[in-house]
């Protein structure tokens, strides 16, 4: 918000220059923003806040600053001289019609007024603030507006139908035309000021185009009123129409102004266009509001400050800023604050008003002097951290992504169900909260691989959301892991081959992500996806509990996210996860088998649509044979195997915990289980 | 036996002189002098087997081979050491890096964030994303139709849901299930519909609450001022100055004295030596009492700082749209975990 240098030492006597001025108010909660020179004078932008409405203009901030340097005041004066002898009340009438929406309406006449361009010096304090001066009456308004922050208006009084002002809820289908020549529908909840026949303002917000000031206007109606800040509110919103005006009346305006303002207004057209102020004010008021009065007791100031500080300075402070108080040694004091100070109204209130203004820096450093047990993090947060790291430790890098996406992004990793939408989106591709992670990651892979790295592994642990059953019931928020990995055939060391990431990179790393949460046995079942390439998916399954997905991205998906190489995605719940984890996952101590080990290697070739999990099964499906571990090392097709047929090798470790074990035992054990492949799966023994 | 210490002898020449690198000598030492397998060791143990009368000189003999066989491994060994690289290894060869992954920036200040707060007996809260007009506003006293909902550019789902706008919510939703005395800070995402350059329309923040008998404006300044300075460096200054938020009373936005230029003015604090870092306060009795606590019998503090903003200054990042673009090259930047 503007406000001008000069303009601000008339209404407060200090010798502050603008910079310290600046430094001054911002350490009293009105904070500068800049400041910059404009001709002789500087303009100030201050950032006022929402609640201190009687800030925004040039005599309530010099009163902050007033109180903050203990200098005086200077209030312009608000009686109303050289009166004519005309009676107002013969000239005008006003009725409030709907006083719960304004509770004041306060109105003064001026005739014999000559309309032009406003002296130099008007102007120019307009234009210091950012306002295009429109004639002497418009701009007069304008400045009490900016000089002691109430809104005013002024009608034509001759166009003013019955002479007359009616502050009434607009009729069904009623429309104005409004000084920015737009004709706008008007609501019934909306308040407006009407003349006799129909709506001349929207009430707090805009006048009417009808009743404008203009050249040939030789009599004035000046409105100063008080109107309700949500009506205003609600009016301005849904005009799509924010003016000075309404951002006063939004924030809550002084109904004690309006004469004062009227007054000063008055005095200011009649200087400035020569005109005469009729005798006697056209007001409609309900009965003033109870003084609100605050119980404050020093030793709570003291209290939740954490600060010693004297009675005295209290009591000087809230009497500076226009409070009246009345101590009382016995009980808490009564402080009744003034009525342009509608943002008072707890102790708490006060509190701030006098840290503000002894200073926040004066109140102490300590700490809060409580004992709690620490509680540490939560097992949940622990195990969050884990497969970060573990993923980490597989080469992936963490990225972050927007949770924003688009309704197709979805849809690709399927969501059927429409996703959660956002109503009010920045773009149009920003549209649904995320159903997968995938996605993101695999616009972050493309940008990285396009950006001519040879591989890129990254994961993303975070937050997806599903739409709950009722549309005002919260979305389900379930935390996932997403791994995405691709690159071209590359070799990762000058001793190895070139070789491109597969499948079973993303599966080894997942599953040793899986596993440091202390997950033993992960089960990959094929499957398939819509946007994975059909037999080059799999479902990730713990405990017969769907955890998620992996596989190779389909070539429509990596076309449609710019991927011009193969590319793996998974993505596990770690909700689900989580569930089948022991309750108590603490890693145990087993003992370690002293026996000796003995190995055998087997070389079989079986059809290739068995898996090696079948292979695996079959092996420790023989009852009886301690099996310590089977591994498969190597897997093999080629003109040594016939067609159809896949050749594979595994070691398979015995070891009795209790005992050595002779090899015939072994060869024993051996024979039952090549049987058992041979049986179970038509597996042969290679070179048999 | 001295023939057969002889042709033992002989072998031993025969191996060595061939020996080409430092894992055959291994092999030598170990097949010959190892305590348990070597040869030699062997045929020692066995010399309480010999005749008493010859035991002295096969003793004398089997220790000399011994000793002879010590100095020329050693030898082999020390010459091998000082051969030319052709022989050795080209040591400046890259070796073989397991592929490491870097913790995202904001992560990584997120878990220091934690922990200095962990450690100064803070809990750690959650709370979702999409949350309620009810959590997001009115029960931290932003009434329906209040101007200072405009500060807020929210984001609108369906069924009078929001994306939460701060984190905030976390303090209602943590003084509804627990009782005072408590400490917590909450961090995660939060939405902003804001489409300036430099703002994310998702961004980080983290939400200290301390709700308990006696909490003071002067325990919320220490407990910034220590996080600020674990955070930053030990000498950083933290300005406190009055604004407006609803569910504070006093309320106050804190700055810190510029991280990078120690305050001295520099690009970054715009020559002023001070940062905005965030907002502060007391609980309004509002908000204790909306959420079932008696504000006369407890009082508090709360403040919340942004994440992302940590982890720029931190790292001098200078543009968040980094954050969250993704690059490989970006993100190894930052080893650390
Ligand atoms: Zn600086």
């Amino acid at each position: 918000m503007r406000f001008s240098d000069q303009w601000l030492r008339d209404c407060v006597e200090t010798r502050l220059p603008p910079q310290a001025l600046g430094a001054r108010l911002t350490e009293v909660g009105m904070p500068l923003d800049s400041l910059e020179p404009f001709g002789d004078d500087t303009v100030y932008h201050f950032d006022v806040t929402t609640n201190r409405p009687d800030c925004m203009n040039h005599l309530g901030l010099g009163r902050e600053l007033s109180v903050a340097e203990g200098t005086r005041l200077k209030e312009p004066s608000t009686s109303i001289p050289d009166v004519s002898s005309q009676a107002a009340e013969l000239l005008a009438s006003v009725a409030v019609e709907s006083p719960d929406l304004c509770e004041r309406y306060t109105a003064l006449v001026i005739q014999k007024v000559k309309v032009g361009a406003s002296p130099s010096w008007l102007a120019r304090r307009l234009e210091a603030i950012g306002l295009r001066p429109i004639n002497s009456v418009v701009d007069a308004t304008n400045y009490v507006l900016w000089e002691m922050g109430h809104p005013l208006h002024a009608f034509d009084l001759e166009k003013l139908s019955g002479r007359t002002i009616r502050v009434r809820r607009a009729k069904p289908g009623e429309r104005i035309t409004t000084l920015d020549g737009v004709d706008r529908k008007l609501m019934p909840e909306m308040l407006v000021i009407a003349d006799g026949r129909k709506a001349v303002a929207v009430a707090g917000v805009m006048g009417g185009r009808d009743s404008e000031i203009g050249a040939a206007t030789t009599e004035v109606l000046l409105e100063s009123a008080h109107f309700q800040a949500a009506s205003v509110r609600k009016t301005s919103r849904a005009l799509g129409l924010h003016t000075d005006a309404s951002h006063r009346f939004e924030r809550g305006a002084d109904v004690e102004m309006t004469l004062k303002a009227a007054a000063r207004c008055a005095a200011l057209i009649a200087e400035v266009t020569g005109g005469r102020v009729a005798r006697g004010v056209l007001e409609d008021r309900k009965a003033p509001p109870v003084r609100r009065e605050i119980a404050l007791r020093p030793e709570r100031v003291r209290g939740l400050l954490g600060l010693a500080i004297e009675e005295q300075a209290m009591q000087e402070i809230l009497q500076r800023l226009g409070c009246s108080v009345i101590r009382d040694p016995a009980q808490a004091w009564r402080v009744v604050p003034p009525s342009f100070r509608g943002d008072l109204s707890l102790e708490e209130d006060l509190v701030e008003e006098i840290a503000r203004h002894h200073g926040y820096e004066k109140i102490p450093v300590t700490l809060p002097r409580v004992f709690l047990f620490p509680e540490g993090r939560s097992e949940s947060e622990k195990r969050m951290d884990r497969i970060r790291q573990a993923a980490r430790h597989c080469g992936f890098s963490e990225a972050l992504n927007l949770t924003l996406v688009s309704e197709a992004e979805n849809r690709a990793f399927g969501d059927t169900s429409g996703g959660v939408q956002v109503l009010n989106p920045l773009t149009e591709g920003e549209d649904r909260l995320r159903f997968s992670l995938v996605p993101g990651l695999l616009s972050n892979l493309a940008h990285n691989l396009n950006h001519h790295l040879p591989e890129g592994r990254l994961f993303e642990a975070g937050r997806v959301f599903r739409p709950s059953d009722s549309p005002s019931e919260l979305p389900d928020e379930e935390e996932k892991l997403g791994l995405v990995l691709g690159g071209k055939s590359s070799a990762r060391h000058w001793g190895e081959p070139e070789r491109q990431p597969d499948f079973y990179d993303l599966k080894g790393a997942l599953d040793q992500t899986v596993q440091v949460l202390g997950v033993s046995q992960v089960d990959w079942k094929s499957a398939q996806r819509p946007f994975l390439v059909p037999g080059r998916g799999a479902e990730i399954l713990v405990s017969g509990r769907l955890l998620g997905w992996a596989g190779e991205v389909a070539p429509q998906i990596a076309s449609a996210w710019d991927l011009e190489s193969v590319a793996l995605a998974g993505e596990i719940s770690l909700r689900e996860l989580f569930a089948v984890l022991p309750e108590d996952a603490a890693f145990r101590h087993t003992p370690l088998a002293r026996t000796p080990r003995v190995s055998r290697d087997l070389s079989l070739i079986l059809d290739k649509a068995h898996t090696y999990r079948e292979v695996e099964a079959a092996i420790r499906g023989v009852e009886g044979i301690p099996v310590a571990s089977v591994e498969l090392f190597d897997r093999y097709a080629g003109a040594s195997i016939p067609p159809g047929k896949i050749g594979m090798s595994v070691r398979i470790v015995f070891r009795s915990p209790e005992r050595t074990m002779v090899s015939e035992e072994v060869s024993e054990f051996l024979d039952r289980i090549i049987h058992r492949l041979r049986d179970r799966l038509g597996a042969v023994l290679r070179g048999n | 036996m001295q023939d057969r210490l002889q042709s033992l002898r002989e072998r031993f020449d025969s191996e060595i002189s061939s020996a080409a690198d430092a894992a055959a000598l291994v092999r030598i030492r170990a097949g010959y002098l190892s305590r348990k397998g070597g040869v030699l060791s062997q045929l020692l143990r066995t010399l309480k087997e010999v005749d008493p009368a010859q035991r002295p000189a096969v003793g004398d003999s089997l220790n000399s081979l011994k000793r002879y066989m010590e100095e020329r491994l050693a030898l082999a060994e020390d010459s091998l050491a000082t051969s030319p690289v052709a022989q050795g290894l080209d040591v400046s060869l890259p070796g073989r890096m397991p592929p490491l992954g870097t913790a995202h920036p904001i992560n990584q200040v997120r878990r220091e964030i934690e922990e200095i707060f962990l450690e100064m007996g803070f809990s750690l809260a959650h709370g979702p994303e999409v949350e309620t007009d009810y959590f997001n506003f009115v029960a931290l006293n932003f009434p329906i139709d209040h101007p200072a909902r405009d500060t807020q550019d929210t984001f609108y789902l369906e069924g009078g849901l929001l994306l939460r706008t701060h984190t905030s919510p976390v303090q209602i939703r943590t003084l509804k299930a627990r009782k005072p005395p408590l400490k917590i800070i909450a961090l995660g995402k939060v939405y902003r519909r804001d489409s300036d350059v430099s703002h994310s329309p998702m961004f980080h923040q983290v939400e200290g609450l301390a709700v308990a008998e006696g909490i003071t404006f002067a325990d919320l300044k220490g407990t910034v001022l220590t996080f600020a300075r674990r955070i930053f460096r030990d000498d950083t200054q933290v300005r406190f100055r009055p604004s407006y938020f609803p569910f504070v009373e006093p309320g106050a936005e804190f700055d810190l004295s510029c991280v990078l230029c120690a305050g001295q003015g520099c690009a970054t604090c715009k020559r002023s030596g001070w940062l905005e870092m965030g907002g502060a306060g007391m609980v309004h009795p509002e908000v204790l009492r909306l959420s079932g606590h008696d504000p006369q019998s407890v009082s508090g503090f709360a403040f919340g700082l942004g994440v992302d903003r940590i982890a720029m200054l931190k790292f001098g990042i200078d543009d968040i749209r980094l954050l969250f673009e993704n690059d490989l090259r970006f993100l190894h930047q930052f080893p650390g975990s």
